[in-house]
């Protein structure tokens, strides 16, 4: 899923880009965002910061038992297609 | 005179410290040196494993002089903390074993671990291989940059930062 922050500060290519990814096989830790920089060889040319956490922690989000960090607002879902 | 609990407290401090600077550096643009960014990473999880072997009792004094203590403790603390944080163990396993190949590198990172000279490569000074060529941090291509690209990398930054937090 990504995310976006403010309307103003989105457009700045220094402006990492949000990804909020449920995964069922990391550690449950809460919102812990971390920073990754560009990896030009893989074809990613911006900074990321990606908050990872499990199903159960996405439910919370959605309760609003856990927060995001300020500014994090639904962009678009990244989810995978279905497999065929 | 400061007691083990002290210097954990000290080391914990630091490394989280470090940890932030590690992640501040990959937000910037132009991008900095992979070397410079992975040089805090190993400040970070050396100053995190000397805090947990304080807190575990051992003279913070054997500590000052070595900074070969990561491939061995950092797993140990991982594993401690997703014991902690209610991992399920199979799929804690599976972290843990990526954990500890990552650890393993990032011990080399500092210039004074060289592995009885299997391992010069380094975050800070240059070196010559076997053929006597020289290279430089600035251009080498390091493994923990794609053991923490991997899909257990990001679970083992949040064991790292978890278990720096625990400590403070």
């Amino acid at each position: 899923m990504r995310y976006s922050g403010s309307p103003s500060i989105e457009f700045m290519p220094s402006e990492p880009i949000k990804l909020l990814e449920v995964n069922a096989d990391t550690v449950p830790s809460g919102v812990m965002p971390l920073h990754f920089g560009p990896s030009v060889a893989s074809g990613i040319i911006f900074p990321s910061v990606i908050i990872e956490v499990t199903p159960e922690e996405y439910d919370k989000i959605e309760k609003n038992e856990l927060r995001l960090p300020e500014g994090w607002q639904t962009s678009e879902d990244l989810s995978k297609p279905n497999e065929i | 005179m400061p007691d083990a609990a002290a210097w954990a407290k000290g080391y914990a401090r630091q490394a989280e410290a470090d940890f932030a600077l590690f992640q501040r550096l990959q937000r910037l643009l132009p991008p900095v040196n992979t070397c410079h960014q992975l040089m805090f990473l190993q400040m970070a999880c050396e100053k995190l494993v000397k805090a947990h072997l304080c807190g575990q009792g051992t003279d913070p004094k054997s500590l000052q002089s070595s900074h070969a203590f990561i491939a061995g403790t950092l797993p140990v603390v991982l594993r401690a903390h997703a014991i902690e944080m209610t991992f399920e163990p199979r799929k804690a396993r599976r972290i843990l074993q990526g954990a500890k190949l990552l650890a393993q590198e990032i011990e080399v990172l500092a210039p004074a671990v060289n592995r009885a000279g299997q391992r010069p490569d380094n975050c800070e000074y240059p070196w010559t291989d076997d053929a006597d060529l020289l290279h430089i941090p600035l251009e080498w291509s390091f493994t923990p940059v794609n053991l923490l690209e991997a899909p257990a990398g990001r679970s083992i930054l949040k064991l790292i930062q978890g278990a720096i937090a625990n400590l403070l």
